[in-house]
């Protein structure tokens, strides 16, 4: 009786603390891999095509791009051909990191500083965290974190502007969906409409 | 802006006879009469690209920095008795205080509110009207509508910008010349239609960007409306409407079990 009175406590000990362990663990995640990211951004040594690469390989480890762009196209996800997907999912990753290089450009060589994190579930936390800017405004950046099979990944990332929490993956699968409705879910339109905003923002990087 | 009001009561009608089934998602935009809007919207693009944008590029180039920021501190001095008549009406006597301060030095002290020196001073500064007044009192936002010439709003919104206009002393001021009035007023429309435009170069470029400017826009206007209403303040449980991406293995499934995305 002892024995399984002392079995039962351990098991209800480490079910108390699971969710605890879990969010210690996306928080580090989160934490390591963003500051590694924006640090990417801000070698002084490397050429623009070099930092972009270096800033690449980070991104494809910290976030999962191919849940991502499946994600943003919905139930087209299902309806493209393998070829289509192939082709869109290519045209995405460029724009994607195309975004992000970007946005977090802003914010290069600056602290990722976590101030919290929820679980929605067992696999799914969010990180809250706040990134100084050089301009000394801090900027709160909310990184949701799937957790699938030990593997963490970055599936959405939220900007507070004002209270207003924007997703960007939720935001754009909005206007995907429309474009795909509007186009009788062709894939070619997507992807020339997302080919022509990559090389906007390729044309604009420093 | 009378076309612009007849409109909008219109609109209100129109959608005061149109189903009332709204979602409970804070991601979702009620929008019956997207057709119409969508129209609304295109007819907007039209005479801001032939007009508005024009002015206002050309407004931003033979201009100061400092005398736009003057201009904008002006105007805005003339809509704090609004935003104070707002914060009266959502019980916010902290946000009063600062608005009858914020008024009474810059009419003053800063020249007829074209310097901000209040804000120098950290009196803060509230953004207030009749939409987000209701908001507060709970009253739905409704159909999100397009204006024209105005813009995004909704049932809710273009209802309160009616009553604000009520609220608005210079609506009620009365010169000996009756002339000068509606030129006051139609200068004061004018002048921020072309104020506000100038702030927005950026904004509108990139909206122009999007692959969906329509949905962007409704999305983007609903949801810092709602942030306004909140004022500022980021909701209870904002992770509640995320959509799942756990079934997302699903989506190589040939079986296609996975449930259809709908945020819209």
């Amino acid at each position: 009786m002892k024995v399984r009175s002392v079995i039962l406590s351990a098991a209800a000990l480490l079910a108390a603390t699971a969710p605890a362990m879990a969010d210690a663990k996306t928080e580090q995640f989160v934490k390591q891999n963003a500051n590694e990211v924006l640090n990417s951004l801000n070698n002084p040594s490397l050429s623009a095509d070099e930092r972009t690469a270096l800033f690449s390989d980070y991104m494809e480890e910290f976030a999962d791009l191919n849940a991502v762009s499946k994600f943003v196209i919905g139930k087209y996800a299902r309806r493209f051909t393998d070829e289509e997907m192939k082709r869109y999912q290519h045209a995405f990753r460029t724009y994607a990191l195309a975004v992000y290089e970007n946005e977090l450009d802003a914010y290069r060589g600056e602290e990722v500083v976590v101030q919290g994190s929820t679980d929605r579930t067992p696999r799914d936390s969010i990180v809250d965290t706040t990134i100084e800017r050089s301009d000394g405004k801090a900027m709160s950046v909310r990184w949701r974190v799937l957790d699938r099979g030990g593997e963490y990944q970055v599936v959405d990332v939220a900007l507070d502007i004002d209270g207003n929490l924007i997703w960007l993956a939720i935001e754009q699968q909005a206007q995907f969906l429309a474009l795909l409705d509007r186009t009788n879910g062709s894939a070619q339109a997507l992807i020339d409409k997302i080919n022509g905003m990559t090389a906007k923002l390729e044309s604009e990087r420093r | 802006m009378k076309f612009a009001a007849t409109a909008a009561s219109a609109a209100i009608l129109l959608t005061a006879c149109a189903s009332t089934e709204q979602s409970a998602s804070s991601s979702n935009v009620y929008d019956p009469l997207e057709g119409w809007n969508r129209g609304v919207y295109a007819f907007n693009e039209t005479v801001d690209k032939a007009a508005l944008e024009p002015i206002a590029r050309g407004y931003r180039m033979f201009t100061p920095g400092l005398f736009r920021e003057g201009v904008r501190n002006f105007l805005s001095n003339l809509n704090q008795p609004v935003v104070f008549a707002n914060t009266v009406l959502q019980g916010n006597p902290n946000a009063s205080g600062d608005t009858v301060g914020r008024f009474l030095i810059n009419s003053t002290v800063g020249v007829a509110g074209i310097f901000d020196v209040a804000s120098t001073l950290g009196v803060a500064k509230h953004k207030e009207d009749f939409g987000q007044t209701l908001g507060v009192w709970g009253v739905d936002e409704g159909a999100y509508l397009m204006l024209p010439l105005l813009g995004p709003s909704n049932v809710r919104d273009a209802f309160g910008m009616g009553a604000d206009r009520a609220f608005d002393p210079l609506t009620w001021t009365e010169f000996e010349d009756n002339d000068l009035d509606d030129q006051i007023r139609l200068g004061r429309v004018v002048v921020g239609a072309i104020s506000t435009r100038e702030q927005l170069i950026e904004s509108i470029d990139t909206l122009r960007e999007q692959p969906e400017p329509y949905i962007a826009l409704r999305r983007n206007y609903t949801s810092q409306r709602r942030a306004a209403v909140r004022n500022g303040k980021i909701e209870e449980d904002p992770y509640k409407d995320l959509p799942d991406f756990d079934d997302f293995g699903g989506y190589d499934d040939e079986s296609g079990s996975v449930p259809e995305q709908e945020t819209e």
